[in-house]
């Protein structure tokens, strides 16, 4: 793996002649090797341009990315099909690595690899217009993966993929990631990209708007967890007493989500408070019963941060 | 460990044979994925064309003596299978460009002389194939020739096989789509074809369609091919064939390298 810790973005933009707009525009970061980065966006905010950019299969207006040592390596998967409709499911992982430059013995050994972790296996000898859509988006990552790239850019690749699928995907790359690899993934799936990913590059509108850990990120656009708790006495019939000392305590008393099954009280707490401390809050007023915490996670970081961009 | 410029654009070797090997194994398996068709593209039809086409018109233009005719009409004839492989080439470079093949290509290092070559390779095992077959053909229908000549001539068909490669190369960066690419093809080929002195001499035609042979860059091709297989000076038939298949090289490569490889986000 390279000793190289950063892939350096300076001042990157990309302007469409064809429609006279700006995809992308003052990008300047330094994406780190070693992490696994989830890149988010709405539709049409750059994310594509971005990967495409990064990959070199599209030429930017302005800016660039600072020179990498040539033996840098790089896996690329794009969001559209690219699919040699004339070779099988092995010979179109098997292309990516014999154009890498690997000799035939290892071409073959790697591609086996790759394919076992797509889980196409039994499909390898099938033809490629004979298999679904989200098959060919495995063959389409076994293809990124296949020479151990030092830098994977990935846009959208759980899309039409199985539970099981994405999950193997994102394990591999975490684990790669985990190695010294950067890898950058765009996906909408943000439950599978929260489990797995270590930072968060967010745009919006062809902007920057965060670059930071997943922790942070969701600790800055998603400040709250959510305490439903179960006791004897109704919400109406909360004590005055109960209720100042929750305001004190900077805790505010929310809507339950699932009005069916509304607990006695739903409280939203400072992410990470102690239960300990909330709990001399509700005593002796009220009997807790039971407590079913919920911590957001990065969709509802996302909601949160679209909702505050709109509102802005 | 192989490497790979990251990112690509700015380190994209113009000149560079790199991937070659790979590119050119690529295209053998997708022609071998037709094989299917084999039979019929490389013996069959070109047999058919020559049995019954040029034999056919050797018998009403040539005075019965369908020999002569065939020996006039061979070497003109093998161009034009070298020519069918224009076809193929814009076809394989329209998939490689549509479905973000090349992009692929690029991105691991292939340099744009190896890419354009490396589309040489099978439209060439093809060409060789077909004249084998016609080879067979011609000998069995009473035609005579001079084996060294004979050689020099396919030799040449296959170095003029490179300018309709490359042209097909260049043409792909203009086409968009499938349709795009049907209409192109369904302008060109037949015109191209029968406008080039294959089946009849340059002298004897009409004025207009000596313009339009002249204008046509398979009638020098046709031209050179037949003076070196008759053991005649190719003259500047040659010379302009020759350099029209090295510009269409360079520009080939040219338009491989420069090109942006995705047009606009997905």
């Amino acid at each position: 793996m390279t000793a190289t810790s950063t892939l350096r973005i300076r001042n990157l933009g990309k302007r469409y002649s064809a429609t006279d707009t700006w995809a992308l525009r003052h990008l300047t970061l330094d994406l780190p090797f070693g992490s696994l980065i989830a890149l988010l966006g709405a539709n049409g905010a750059g994310k594509s341009t971005f990967i495409h950019l990064l990959s070199g299969t599209i030429t930017p207006s302005e800016g660039g990315v600072e020179p990498l040592p040539p033996d840098i390596t790089i896996g690329w998967c794009s969001q559209k099909t690219s699919i040699d409709w004339f070779l099988d499911v092995y010979e179109n992982v098997l292309m990516g690595a014999r154009l890498a430059g690997f000799s035939r013995r290892e071409s073959h050994a790697l591609t086996e690899r790759a394919i076992e972790i797509v889980r196409l296996s039994d499909k390898a000898r099938q033809q490629t217009d004979t298999i679904s859509g989200g098959q060919l988006q495995r063959v389409q990552i076994a293809r990124a993966l296949v020479t151990n790239p030092d830098v994977l850019l990935l846009d959208e690749p759980t899309v039409g993929l199985d539970v099981e699928s994405s999950e193997a995907v994102l394990a591999d790359l975490r684990r790669r990631a985990d190695d010294g690899a950067l890898v950058l993934v765009s996906s909408h799936d943000l439950g599978l990209l929260e489990t797995w990913c270590d930072r968060v590059l967010l745009i919006a509108d062809g902007e920057l708007v965060a670059f930071e850990s997943r922790d942070a990120f969701m600790a800055r656009f998603a400040a709250e967890e959510v305490l439903d708790i179960t006791t004897t006495t109704p919400e109406q019939e909360l004590p005055d007493s109960v209720r100042a000392r929750l305001d004190r305590a900077g805790i505010r008393i929310i809507a339950p989500d699932d009005p069916e099954h509304t607990p006695a009280l739903c409280l939203a707490i400072p992410r990470g408070t102690p239960l300990g401390r909330i709990l001399p809050l509700l005593e002796p007023e009220l009997d807790v019963l039971d407590l079913r915490r919920t911590t957001p996670g990065l969709r509802e970081a996302y909601l949160a941060f679209s909702q505050h961009a709109a509102t802005r | 460990m192989p490497t790979m410029p990251f990112p690509t654009h700015q380190s994209m070797r113009r000149w560079s044979l790199a991937r070659i090997i790979p590119i050119a194994e690529i295209e053998l398996k997708s022609f071998w994925h037709l094989k299917s068709q084999l039979l019929s593209d490389l013996v069959i039809v070109p047999a058919v064309y020559l049995a019954l086409l040029a034999a056919g018109l050797g018998s009403t233009v040539g005075d019965g003596d369908i020999a002569t005719y065939l020996t006039f009409v061979l070497p003109g004839f093998l161009m034009m299978q070298a020519f069918g492989g224009f076809q193929r080439a814009i076809f394989r470079a329209t998939i490689d460009r549509r479905w973000g093949l090349l992009a692929l290509k690029r991105l691991l290092g292939a340099g744009g002389l190896g890419y354009v070559l490396a589309m040489l390779v099978v439209p060439i095992i093809s060409l060789l194939a077909k004249t084998v077959a016609i080879t067979v053909l011609a000998i069995a229908l009473g035609v005579r020739m001079d084996a060294r000549r004979y050689i020099t001539a396919i030799l040449l068909t296959c170095i003029f096989l490179a300018f309709w490669t490359s042209l097909a190369t260049i043409l792909t960066s203009l086409i968009h789509t499938y349709e795009q690419r049907d209409i192109m093809l369904s302008l060109l080929i037949l015109p191209i074809t029968f406008s080039a002195p294959v089946f009849y001499a340059l002298e004897d035609v009409p004025r207009y369609l000596r313009i339009v042979a002249f204008a046509n860059p398979l009638s020098y091709q046709v031209m050179a091919v037949r003076r070196v297989f008759n053991g005649e000076h190719p003259g500047w038939w040659l010379m302009v064939a020759i350099v029209a298949t090295v510009v269409a090289m360079i520009v080939a490569v040219w338009s491989v390298s420069r090109s942006e490889l995705l047009g606009a986000e997905s």
